[in-house]
Parts: structure tokens; sequence; C-alpha cells
């Protein structure tokens, strides 16, 4: 692999001018298009509460403490995902699988949660086609689910398998570690306007 | 743009965990008062607050350099554009009802 | 050590890769930019001939409605055209499959993906892209995408018919066509996303010494802006098109307002949706879209033109100013596609106010590079005729775009074929013939030879002739109020019939113009094997670093690693011994 790193450059160092490594810049591009992707949705939203009659008290059709405990869910596994990054820095690769293990744990629970709600709207004949909100819901946080599932993938694969990179550079390693991690925490802050925007208002 | 396993950074990041749970439980609360339209202005400014928080510390954006900053910049402002059409549009188009949505 | 021994750690990408590397390696599933830019071309080309051949279709059916195609007529089966008659089913088949395989699968990805790879890391000085396995992921999903798209002609009930801007509420509710259309568009859109952070990554990072913003050859800005509107506009599109999506397949009220009718009967969903979201939607990437079609073209002249004058390009860093001022505003403009949507009349000020101004960067760019003519010792080979043309195609297009602009003026031409040949004007003797200049040019660094003259001329003269006489005549037909998407151009209509003869004089240029590219397809697929071979690296003699590698480049494209002395266009400076001085070059 260290072909490749002659081969292009500021894959494992930073660029003096920039200060970045390619993929930290490669990585916030994406995030930039994803904040437009939730943004366009987010507009959506806006304008059709805003146009409509009557909207539905939202807290009423929502499962809002189980929303929160979601809220709580992803949130201490970008905790743990700092922790772990941590660990892989200080070369504790013990303590780096164990919090990758945390957070690839809580980030099903957090599906397992969802998959609940979901049901739950199900069985009370709540579907997309029985409201605009409900439409709404669904694909924002269906969406986003998707996004989860993505990174459940990546940090899988870079706490199990994928680890045998590090054998063969370990900066680079550690800098995709910490690009799988600048991810991982956006997806958290989509869920913080998610459930803010879908529950709460 | 590194975190040092010792204590003082991790402590840094449990007391922005807590605050931003702490925030949630906040908004909750206020949803619950079902304060119609103050109620989003109250609770979309906190989230939004939430959300800063996280970028800022979480993903390190203090330390990020100016290329980031910029680009982030330049994004804001083009997501910023995208959400308030809605609302000049309704605001100002002639065929919006007189009634207005009651939250 | 003996000297005949390559040193141990010798870069195993160089030179003698091909030793090493399979076929499918090398030439189907390579991460080279190169490679990946020809594979671009190859199927960029091809969607741009299978779109213009729909088009041709379609202009028998405008200047002869109802008439029957001779020969040609009874390959489209009972069920498009029962007795070589097209159905006004299958003409709006072709008219949004024409429209969404130009722009999306034949334009943009010629100008964008294939001139871009091919030509970013060499004029920066780079080895490659900042993320080759992510660029050939980038290639395959939008061959996937592309496939799909196409794919859509075999479906029983054909592919989508509702314009290549699927407005809402019919595109609810239409055939299964414009469900594979949706799926296509947002497969294409994540390969444009990924394109895109690819070129902004690698012209950010991996520029050679020496090669600061300042010295970056126009053509890079262009592409870097380019890239920028595609990361952050395209993506609201395929939110609408999840919207969409769901509303087909969910049944979901996103775009379907209450109480509305279908085939004189209440239509069963929830209601509560607004179609005008989707426009919204749309025409928010739709306006940087038509900037993302536009910017790699006025990239290419400029590297054409600065090359054949022998001069510095004028008001250069205006230029550059003027391409971030123009990118900015490009986000602010879209709703002057809404003129007729019933807004109030603030938001329509704004937009107007918003266009009008817009046209300031173009005008500063397009000014720029004719003042750069004034004095210069003009070289007029085929890339410079194309380039040339180019300029007054463009620029003439984009003032008959003015009257579009503004909401009084374009209550009478909203959906009228003035804006069919507005911005046909833009993209057919504007963009295209700037992309062609770009084949023409860079043809003999991509491949050793130069394409045919007297073939070039045989292409170019006809083609920009014909051009006028098919998208001229449409500004009249607008003017006098012809609708467009008329399966039968206008027959009905009784105040049309004045102006009705042009429609045949249009098809038949548009049937000429069609031969004029045979003498393009020759030529280019010719050439390849057996077009006059160069003897330089440089035949142009041009000054950029793209032309500073071996032809064609290896993999890792500069055989020693590259220094930046100067700008981009160091034509005739004074004292130096040649008319060009290359940018890696330290003396002048």
């Amino acid at each position: 692999m260290s072909q490749e790193t002659e081969f292009i450059p500021y894959i494992v160092e930073p660029r003096e001018d920039t200060g970045l490594y390619n993929a930290k810049l490669g990585i916030w591009l994406f995030l930039a298009s994803e904040i437009m992707l939730f943004g366009s949705l987010f507009s959506a939203y806006i304008l059709l509460r805003v146009g409509s009659f009557t909207w539905p008290v939202q807290s009423d059709i929502q499962n809002v403490p189980i929303g929160a405990i979601n809220s709580v869910v992803l949130l201490s596994s970008s905790i743990f995902f700092i922790r772990a990054y941590v660990a892989l820095k200080a070369d504790d690769i013990v303590k780096y699988k164990k919090f990758m293990y945390l957070v690839i744990g809580f980030a099903f629970l957090f599906l397992i949660l969802k998959g609940f709600e979901y049901y739950q709207h199900f069985s009370h004949g709540e579907f997309p086609k029985t409201s605009v909100f409900l439409a709404l819901y669904f694909l924002m946080t269906g969406l986003h689910a998707l996004h989860i599932i993505g990174g459940i993938l990546v940090n899988s694969y870079y706490a199990g398998p994928g680890l045998y990179l590090r054998e063969k550079n370990k900066q680079w390693f550690i800098n995709r570690v910490e690009v799988a991690g600048l991810y991982w925490h956006f997806v958290d802050l989509v869920w913080i306007f998610l459930f803010s925007t879908l529950y709460l208002l | 743009m590194e975190h040092n396993s010792n204590t003082s950074e991790f402590k840094r990041d449990l007391l922005i965990y807590f605050g931003i749970i702490a925030l949630t439980g906040m908004i909750v609360g206020i949803s619950h008062l079902k304060l119609k339209t103050l109620g989003i202005f109250l609770i979309v400014p906190i989230a939004c607050a939430e959300a800063g928080v996280l970028a800022y510390y979480f993903m390190h954006l203090m330390t990020k350099k100016r290329t980031v900053h910029l680009l982030l910049l330049l994004t804001l402002i083009t997501f910023i554009t995208l959400l308030f059409w809605p609302a000049w549009d309704v605001a100002y188009s002639p065929r919006t009802p007189s009634e207005f949505t009651t939250f | 050590m003996s000297s005949k021994h390559k040193p141990a750690h010798h870069d195993p990408h160089h030179g003698d890769s091909s030793h090493q590397q399979s076929f499918w390696s090398q030439y189907v599933f390579s991460t080279d930019h190169k490679v990946i830019g020809i594979q671009y071309l190859f199927m960029s080309l091809f969607f741009l001939f299978f779109g213009f051949c729909l088009m041709l279709l379609m202009r028998w059916q405008i200047a002869y409605p109802g008439h029957p195609l001779p020969i040609l007529g009874k390959m489209f089966g009972e069920s498009n055209m029962p007795g070589g008659v097209m159905l006004p089913e299958f003409y709006n088949q072709l008219g949004a499959m024409h429209g969404t395989i130009m722009v999306f699968l034949g334009v943009v990805p010629l100008g964008f993906a294939v001139f871009g790879n091919y030509l970013i890391p060499l004029q920066i000085g780079a080895k490659d892209m900042a993320f080759p396995r992510l660029n050939m992921f980038s290639y395959w999903s939008f061959f996937v995408g592309g496939l799909l798209m196409i794919s859509s002609f075999l479906l029983p009930g054909g592919p989508a018919s509702n314009g290549w801007t699927s407005y809402s509420p019919l595109s609810d509710i239409a055939h299964d066509g414009q469900t594979i259309w949706l799926f296509s568009m947002a497969i294409i859109i994540i390969s444009s996303l990924l394109s895109s952070l690819n070129f902004i990554t690698t012209i950010f990072q991996l520029r050679a010494p020496g090669m600061t913003f300042e010295r970056l050859p126009f053509f890079i800005w262009a592409q870097l802006i380019t890239a920028f509107l595609l990361l952050l506009a395209f993506p609201p599109l395929e939110g609408a098109a999840f919207l969409q999506l769901f509303d087909r397949l969910l049944g979901s009220s996103f775009f379907l307002p209450s109480g509305l009718y279908v085939n004189g009967h209440l239509y069963n969903v929830s209601g509560g949706g607004n179609a005008l979201l989707w426009q919204h939607l749309f025409w928010f990437l739709g306006h940087p879209e038509v900037y993302v079609i536009i910017l790699p073209a006025l990239g290419i002249v400029t590297e054409i033109i600065a090359c054949n004058t022998r001069k510095n390009i004028s008001g250069f860093g205006m230029m550059r100013w003027s391409i971030i001022f123009l990118g900015f505003l490009s986000f602010v403009v879209w709703s002057h596609h809404t003129y007729l949507t019933g807004m109030g009349t603030n938001i329509t000020a704004f937009f107007q106010t918003t266009t009008m101004i817009i046209s300031i960067p173009s005008v500063i760019i397009i000014s720029a590079l004719f003042i750069t003519l004034w004095g210069g010792s003009i070289r007029f080979n085929i890339p410079m005729l194309f380039a040339l043309a180019f300029l007054p195609m463009f620029g003439f297009g984009g003032l008959t775009g003015l009257p579009l602009g503004l909401a009084a003026t374009d209550i009478p031409l909203h959906d009228t074929y003035y804006v069919i040949g507005h911005f046909h004007y833009v993209v057919a003797p504007g963009v295209v013939l700037g992309l062609f200049a770009g084949i023409y040019y860079w043809f003999p660094k991509a491949t050793g030879r130069k394409m045919n003259d007297v073939l070039g001329h045989l292409h170019f003269w006809p083609t920009l002739i014909a051009m006028n006489f098919v998208f001229f005549p449409m500004l009249i037909q607008g003017l006098m109020g012809l609708n467009r998407r008329m399966y039968d151009g206008g027959a009905t209509y009784q105040f049309a019939h004045g102006i009705l003869f042009w429609n045949v004089i249009i098809s038949w240029a548009s049937w000429i113009l069609g031969l004029a590219q045979l003498a393009f397809i020759f030529n280019f697929f010719y050439s390849i094997f057996k077009g006059e071979k160069v003897n330089s690296d440089n035949p142009w003699q041009s000054a950029t670093l793209e032309w500073a590698t071996p032809t064609p480049p290896p993999h890792g494209n500069f055989s020693k690693p590259i220094t930046v002395y100067r700008d981009p266009y160091a034509y005739s400076l004074e004292g130096a011994p040649k008319d060009y001085s290359p940018q890696d070059q330290k003396e002048i």
C-alpha cells in the first residue's frame, strides 16, 4: 500500500496550505452534499406544513419517549466512537475494538427501536399514504436509517476485516477511522434535527 | 485534531454529552407544553445549538482549516437559500388561504 | 549494484505496468483518470448520438404531422407508430427522453466528466485524481444509470413521457417509464456527486509545487466551480426524486393536492401535497445545471483561444472573479422558470433582479474572450474555428434569454418555441461547438495523431450553418405564440398556420445537420488508427502543463516531477526565445 501513498500525495500527511489530508476534505465535501440532500427534505417539510390547512399534532402521533431514547442512543454511540478513535491513536487495539463494537451495537439498537416505532405506526394503520406528515416522517427517517446502515457497514469493516489495512499503513488507517467518525457524527447531527422537527414541533 | 486519552479532553466530551442530553430533555419538555408558534421559535434554535455544539467539538470543527470553514459557510448559505424560499413563497403568494395552519 | 538492475523501490505504476495488469484492470476497471475519461467519452458520445437521433425522428412528426415515415416508420412497432404514423404518446416519450439524455447523459458528462477527468490532473501537475478508485466507481455508476435510462425504452409502456422536467402531478400518476426515469436519475446523481468531490479535492490538494490558484488555467477554474454547483445543487433533485418515488410507489401525496380529479374521478389519496414543490426542487438544481453545461465549454474555449492567439487572456483576473460570482448567483435565480405559477410580485421581483444580474459575469467572460482576439496572431485551425464560432453563438443565445428573464416579457414567451430556441442556441451552437473544439484540440495529446483537417471543415461549416437554420426560426415561431411540446407542431391551432412552414425548413436543416455529423464520426474513428501522426508532444505549442507529458501520457502522467514557474497563458513574452513559455520551464 505504500506504493499508493507514494503515487498520490497527502493521503497520510496533510498538505501544508490547506492543512488537510485528501480524505478529510473529501468527507467534508460529501457531508456538504448530504446537508443539501436532507435540507431539501426539510425545505419540503416547511413548505408543506406552512401551506396546509390542517396539520396533525405531531407529538400525539409520534412515540416521543422512544424518539428521545434514540437520541441518547445515537449520541452515546458518537461518544463511543470518539473513545475508539482515541484508543486507536494510542495503539490500544483491544480498547479500539471494544468501543467500536459498542458503536455498532448502539447503532443496531437505534434501528431496532426505529423498527419498533414503524411497526407501531403500521399496526395503527399509519402509512405514508395516510397523510403528508406521515409520508415525510417515513421518508426522512427512512433515508436517515439507510445512512445508519451504511455507517454500520463501514464501522464493522474497520472494526473487523478491515484491520489488516492497519498493518499496511498505520497512519492511513487512523485517517480512515477519523473520516468514518466524521460521517458518523454527521448522522447523529441529522437525527437531532429530525427528532426536533418530526416529533417535537 | 487530536483527542488526548488523558482525562481533561474526556471530561470535556462527557460534559458536552450530558449537555446535549439536557438540551434534548429541555426541548421535549417545551414540546409537551404545546406552545404552537412560540414553541417552534424555542425548539429550533435549541436544536441548532445542540447540533452546533456536536459539530464544533465532536467533529473538531474548531481545529479545521480555512478550507473547510469556507466550504461549510458556502454550504450553509446555499442551504438557507433552499430553506427560506418556501416561507417567502407562501407568505407572498396570492394563492395562500386566509386562514393559516393552526399548529 | 549492477547498472542493469532497476532500484528496489522502483515505482510499478510507471511505464511497464502493462506487463503486470490484465486487460480488464488496465482498460475496463481502470483507476487511471485518463482511461476513465476516455470511457466517459465513448459513453457520452453514444448518448449524444442517441439523443440526437430521437430528435431527428421527432422532427418528421413536427414537419409532416400524421404522415407515415417512409422506410423507417415500420421499425418502431405498432404501439408507437402504427402504419408508420407517430402516436402522440410516442412523440412525448421521444421529447422527454431527448431532453433527459442530452442533458444528463450527453452534454454534462462530456463537458464535465470527460474533459475534467482527462485534463484536471494533467493541467495541475498531478499523477492522478485524489480518489482513483472512487473515480472508477463514479464511471460505472454512470454506466449503470445510463443503461437503466435507455432500457426504459424496452418497457411495455415505453419510457418516461413527461418532459425532462417531469412535473407533478402528472409524473406522480404516469406509467412505469417514469419510475425507471427516477431510479436512473438517482444513480446518475450519485455518480455525479462522487465525481464532483473527487475533482474539488484533487484541485485543492494535488496541485504541483508553484501552482497557486492564480496560476491555474481558466479551464480548471471552470471545472472547480462546476464541481461545486453539482455538489450542492444535485442533492435537492435527489430528494425530489425520492419524494416522487414515494408518491408513485407508496401512495403518498407530496405533490398531489387535495381534491385532485384524475380521469373524471376524485383521486383516492390523502392529498395535502403541493405540485409546485416539485417545480421548485427541480429548478433549484435545474438552473445551476445549465451553468454546469456552460462552464466547462467556456473553460475549453478559453484554453484554445489563448493558445491560438498567442496572447494572454485579456481580463483573466476579471474572468476568475466573474466565474466565482456566477457560481454563487446561479443558486438564487431558479424561480425565473416558475414565473407563471402564480408567485407573488415580491418574490418575482427578487428573481428578476438576480437573473438580470447574473447576465453580467457571463457578458464579462465572453467580452474578455472577444477582446483577447484583438491584436492576436490568430491561427485558424479546426479547434480555433469551433472556439471562434462558440463566442457569437453563445453570446446571441444568452441575449435571447433576457426577455425570458424578465417576468413581464416571459408571460407570452413561456413554454413557447422561443424558449426552445433560446436554450438550444446556448447549448447546441454554443456549448456543443465548444466541446467539439476540445475534442479536436486534445485529440493529438490522447492519441498521438491529428484529426483530419478536410473532414474537420466538412464537419464545421455545415454544422454551424445548419444549426442556425434549425434554431433561429424557433425564436420567430415562439414570438408568434407557438407552444412547445405539441406533437403535431401546432397544426391544430388556427393562429399557427402562418408559421407552420418553418417546421419543414427546421426539420430539413436538422437532417442536414445530422449528415454533417457523419464527417465527425468518421474522422474521429479513422484518425484514431490512421490519422496523421504528430511529431511533437506539444503540437499546438501551448504553455499549459498537459502538453508537458509524453504522448499519450502514461500512468503517472509526467516523466519527472513538475514545478510551476509562471501564469498559464505565457505567450509572446518579451525577451523569450519562443512565442510560448511553458509553465514548468524555469527560464522564460
